[in-house]
């Protein structure tokens, strides 16, 4: 990201910094401000904070003031532009920085209750217990049932890859509407899908080499579901950590999984592998728990299951 | 009159040669080829004023744990809090200016944590506040009524794993914004 600040007309500085303060520009090009929410043009800044955010680029100026005290963010992806008169009195803040769309779409936490030194389950807010994770994010904007629990968004897909309503009773994987990311779905009958099928660590898409001894074991699950091409995929692999935590449910109480059981059946109880080793023994790896929701890891030598995942279109 | 002042590198290489010193006395990480970094310093934009920018999420993140202080994070010390403190904390603080800092809640958190490293799980140079402690999050956990209640935290001291702190407990704090 660069910020081009004009003198002239048609002639622009390049640089790159994280705020200016405490100075005035002057004199500069007039250029008319857009690409930013508002206009931001002729107007004072007498907020404590004011921040305007682009995905492309925010023109700024000319007759901006921002007031003692007060702190103007200009965020942008591509640049910014200042045209002068541009004020910065003494002790203001005019702070610029590049603005990162976000390369991946977290899932909220399932937890939709607050809780006090004593309690759960409370309603929000709780005096003395301000900010919890069940007042913000998607489980309060998203809150809806109808596509999985709180701010989950979930779609059946049928095994040749077809978008199913949320009432079907036959599917073989869901697609995370949040983070773009499809997943098996564990059945009930024999079969490289069954719930009850475990694995010692390593195989296919396993990540990283050379520290420690990978097994085999859950190739005949990953090879299996790319050569019957699951929901109409190829490309399946086990996930991250944080991938597989994704899918956690925080609001279950055991002997429930922490994970929505409508759209995820069959799930056991406890340890899933994921593809990452782990650094502190070369003789683990790590997985996520779904009795509790734990991220941990376990020797590589033990048998427990794996939910596998693909991205992309 | 114009002028222009590129603070960031130097911080930047500040940190870097700090963290490094540090890293050396303690932290073990494998090799990038043997476990892929997680967090890798090219995912993290440093903003010079005490915030980083995690461009995977867009999440923004305080560079230092609450307590310390500098743009190596070496002045001051991390403070604690119980789970109260920490809720409290996150929603006066003012951190290079912005009043919307609140503490991540367990899916934000671990994505900071570093897979191929351990004691502490986390990439110091870009959070290169030493010791790093054990962290709490936002979130509540949902307990038999017969426990002692508990919330999330992560222990970045050692793996970077989620464990279940009593709300009594003293941990320590990295707030986060969303956007940015």
């Amino acid at each position: 990201m660069m910020i081009q600040v004009s003198k002239k007309p048609g002639k622009r500085r390049l640089v790159s910094l994280v705020f200016l303060s405490g100075f005035t520009v002057q004199g500069l090009a007039a250029e008319i401000c857009s690409g930013a929410p508002g206009d931001l043009h002729d107007v004072t800044y007498s907020a404590a904070q004011t921040t305007c955010t682009s995905d492309t680029t925010i023109e700024a100026g000319p007759n901006v003031v921002v007031i003692a005290d007060a702190w103007l963010s200009l965020f942008a992806a591509s640049h910014v532009t200042l045209t002068g008169p541009f004020t910065i009195e003494e002790q203001a803040r005019l702070r610029i920085a590049p603005h990162y769309s976000a390369l991946i779409t977290m899932n909220d936490t399932g937890i939709v209750a607050c809780a006090d030194e004593d309690n759960s389950g409370l309603a929000c807010p709780v005096v003395a217990f301000p900010g919890q994770d069940a007042e913000s994010g998607r489980d309060v904007t998203r809150g809806n049932d109808a596509d999985g629990h709180a701010g989950f968004s979930f779609t059946k897909l049928s095994m040749a890859g077809g978008l199913l309503p949320a009432n079907a009773t036959n599917w073989s994987c869901v697609r995370d509407n949040v983070t773009g990311l499809t997943w098996e779905v564990k059945t009930d009958v024999a079969g490289i899908h069954f719930k009850g099928n475990t694995y010692r660590w390593g195989g296919e898409t396993a990540q990283g080499n050379g520290f420690g001894a990978y097994y085999a074991d859950w190739n005949s699950l990953v090879n299996g579901s790319n050569a019957e091409q699951l929901c109409g995929f190829s490309d399946w692999r086990v996930p991250t950590v944080v991938e597989l935590q994704s899918l956690v449910s925080y609001n279950r109480l055991a002997p429930d999984p922490v994970i929505d059981t409508d759209y995820f059946p069959n799930t056991i109880n406890t340890h899933f592998w994921s593809a990452l080793p782990s650094a502190a023994a070369s003789t683990n790896a790590s997985n996520v728990d779904f009795g509790m929701g734990f991220v941990g890891a376990l020797p590589r030598n033990l048998t427990v299951f794996v939910r596998l995942v693909r991205s992309g279109k | 009159m114009s002028k222009f002042i590129n603070l960031e590198p130097r911080y930047l290489l500040a940190a870097a040669l700090l963290a490094t010193a540090f890293s050396s006395e303690a932290q073990t990480c494998r090799g990038d080829s043997e476990i892929p970094s997680t967090t890798p310093t090219s995912d993290f934009h440093d903003h010079g004023d005490g915030t980083v920018t995690h461009k995977t999420t867009g999440l923004m993140w305080t560079k230092c744990t609450l307590g310390q202080t500098g743009s190596d994070c070496s002045g001051g010390s991390a403070t604690t809090y119980d789970w109260s403190g920490a809720l409290q904390a996150a929603k006066v603080s003012r951190i290079a200016g912005y009043s919307d800092w609140r503490v991540p809640n367990v899916k934000e958190l671990i994505t900071l944590v570093e897979k191929r490293c351990f004691d502490p799980a986390i990439n110091v140079a870009v959070f290169p506040g030493i010791p790093v402690s054990n962290i709490w999050t936002s979130s509540p956990t949902t307990d038999f009524p017969s426990n002692t209640p508990t919330s999330w935290g992560v222990n970045f001291a050692e793996f970077g794993y989620n464990f279940t702190y009593e709300r009594t407990d003293l941990l320590s704090l990295r707030l986060v914004r969303s956007g940015h």
